[in-house]
Parts: C-alpha cells; sequence; structure tokens
C-alpha cells in the first residue's frame, strides 16, 4: 500500500489487531502504535472502539496499560485471513 | 418390417437427446448453485469489509446464479410441457424472449465482473427432424450476437485473472483465472452451436467445470486461516 492510499477502517481495526497478534496476543500502546502507523489520539480511539464491540481486552496493572487480544477478536482476525485470501484469488485489492 | 425399424430408430434418438437434455441441465443447475455459493461468500465478505469489488463479486454471481436457475427451470417447463413436438409460433416468441432475457442477464453479470476490475485498474493505475427437436427449442436461448459481447466481456475478466495469476503465483489465483477462462470457452462453444449440436454439451461441460474450479478455490479459502 502506498503512503497516500486510503486505509479503511476495517483495515486499521486489522492492523490493530494483527500486531496485538504478532506480539504473542497481548502488548502495550507503543508497539501498536508503531505496528499499526497510528498517532496516538486516533489508536486510542480505535482501540476504545474494539474493546466496546469485544476484540480487545484492557488489562491494567500498577504502571501500564496492555490491551489483550480476545477470542472474538481471533476469529475476526482468521476471517479476515479467509476474505483477503478469496480477494487475492478474484485480483480484488482490499 | 422398414418401419418398425424406422420407428425404433427414431425411439432411441429421441431417448438420448433428452438424456443430453437432462444431463446440460443438471450441469447448469450444478454451475448455478456454485455461483450462488461464491456470491454468497463475497456478501460476507463485503459485509465484513465494505469493498465495492467485493460487492460486484457478490452481485455478479448472484446475477449469474439466478441467469443459470432461471434457464433450467424454463427448459424444464418446456420439456414436461412437451412442447417439442410442434411448438406454435407464440410459444416459439415466448422461448425467444425468455432467450434473450437470461442472456441479457448473464451479460449484466458479466459486466459487474468487468467493472470490478475496471475500478480495480483504476485505484492501483495499471439437423436431422429428431435432431432438431429439443436442442432447437435449446438453441433459441443463444443469441450468437450477445454471446460475441459476452466473449468480449469474458475476454476482459479472464485477461486480468491472468495478469493477477502472473502476480500472486498462488493456486487460489489459478483456479479464479481457469474458472473464468473455462467459462469464456463455454461461450465460445455456444457461438458456433450452429455448426454442431454436440458443441452444446461442450460448453456446459467446460462452464460446470469452470464453477467447479471457483468452488475448490472457495473450499480453500474457508479451510484456511
Amino acid at each position: 500500500m502506498s503512503p497516500k492510499e486510503y486505509r479503511s477502517k476495517a483495515r486499521i481495526y486489522v492492523d490493530i489487531l494483527a500486531t496485538i497478534m504478532r506480539a504473542g496476543g497481548k502488548t502495550g500502546p507503543t508497539r501498536i502504535l508503531y505496528g499499526a502507523n497510528l498517532s496516538h489520539d486516533r489508536l486510542m480511539r480505535h482501540l476504545s472502539y474494539l474493546i466496546e464491540v469485544g476484540l480487545v481486552e484492557e488489562e491494567k496493572t500498577e504502571d501500564k496499560t496492555l490491551y489483550k487480544l480476545t477470542d472474538k477478536g481471533r476469529e475476526f482476525l482468521r476471517e479476515f485471513t479467509r476474505i483477503q485470501k478469496f480477494a487475492e484469488a478474484f485480483g480484488i485489492t482490499l | 418390417m422398414h418401419k418398425l425399424k424406422k420407428a425404433q430408430r427414431l425411439f432411441y434418438c429421441v431417448e438420448a437427446l433428452s438424456s443430453v437434455i437432462g444431463l446440460v441441465l443438471l450441469m447448469e443447475l450444478v454451475s448455478s448453485v456454485v455461483s450462488f455459493m461464491i456470491g454468497y461468500y463475497a456478501f460476507k465478505a463485503y459485509k465484513t469489509y465494505s469493498s465495492k469489488g467485493l460487492f460486484l463479486l457478490h452481485s455478479g454471481f448472484t446475477v449469474l446464479g439466478i441467469s443459470l436457475a432461471l434457464r433450467v427451470v424454463t427448459s424444464f417447463y418446456i420439456i414436461a410441457l412437451r412442447v417439442a413436438d410442434v411448438p406454435s409460433q407464440a410459444l416459439r416468441n415466448t422461448i425467444g424472449f425468455a432467450g434473450l432475457v437470461f442472456m441479457l442477464t448473464q451479460l449484466f453479470a458479466y459486466s459487474l465482473f468487468v467493472l470490478a476490475y475496471a475500478l480495480q485498474t483504476k485505484a492501483v493505475e495499471k439437423t436431422s427432424l429428431i435432431g432438431a427437436a429439443f436442442p432447437l427449442l435449446y438453441l433459441s436461448f443463444f443469441n450468437p450476437y450477445l454471446e460475441l459481447i459476452a466473449l468480449v466481456l469474458l475476454g476482459y475478466v479472464s485477461a486480468q485473472t491472468l495478469i493477477n495469476l502472473l502476480l500472486k503465483k498462488n493456486l487460489d489465483s489459478f483456479l479464479v483465472f481457469l474458472g473464468f477462462s473455462l467459462m469464456l470457452l463455454s461461450h465460445l462453444c455456444f457461438l458456433f452451436m450452429i455448426v454442431n449440436e454436440l458443441l452444446l454439451l461442450l460448453g456446459q461441460t467446460l462452464q460446470m467445470i469452470g464453477f467447479l474450479s471457483l468452488l475448490a478455490m472457495l473450499a480453500r479459502v474457508s479451510k484456511s486461516g
């Protein structure tokens, strides 16, 4: 994807979830921020939506906040992988 | 004795033709079901991802499925009525009109596929009395001029899927390319059906294999993840 290309909300959610997945299913905001290429404000806004719909869980400890992928989040990523393969087979860019 | 032999031959020919038409309709029914399945999966994907391309794929395969199913239902109806023996002019006109509707629906579906790829390109900037009985009715479902348009549309779609295959070099892309290419070949057979009626059977077989190829891709994709 070129830098000028529009990234849909769904794509951003997938990038966030995939970053958490790559980090072992649980990680802090800084890693997600770099992995999903988002500003802090935008990341927080998207994370609160993902928590609201049950794809991500927030784990607060004394000194840090971690974001954990839920089973629903894992299933969403699996479904996305299938959709991506389907679209790619036809040559449709998501 | 001679008349009896002739009647027997006539009976066997009618039986054989009925089987051929039955087989053709069965293959078309399978193609229709597969088309609906792919359309449904594309809709599921569209609901998750809201991509225009996926919506056009969904619409295209659903319209194609409806077109194939309608043709199967109408053909069954015509056979059930046993109108093939002496079709009246009014009935011939109705069948002709139905054939035109099916063909236009099919062309509309192919146009949706073309649109899906066109949008994509823009985005990336890149002969006897017996022989005439059933086949004559079936032949009226095909219009050579519209078949030519179908060939052009499917030619474009096949070329796009070939480009995709060359870029991705994976089995799923190959199955999609094979699916559309076989659909293209089937229309080529339908176009020359006037020369040899057996091309109808060949075309229908190619079309069904094409849809089965798309079904194989769908099964592979559904298992992954």
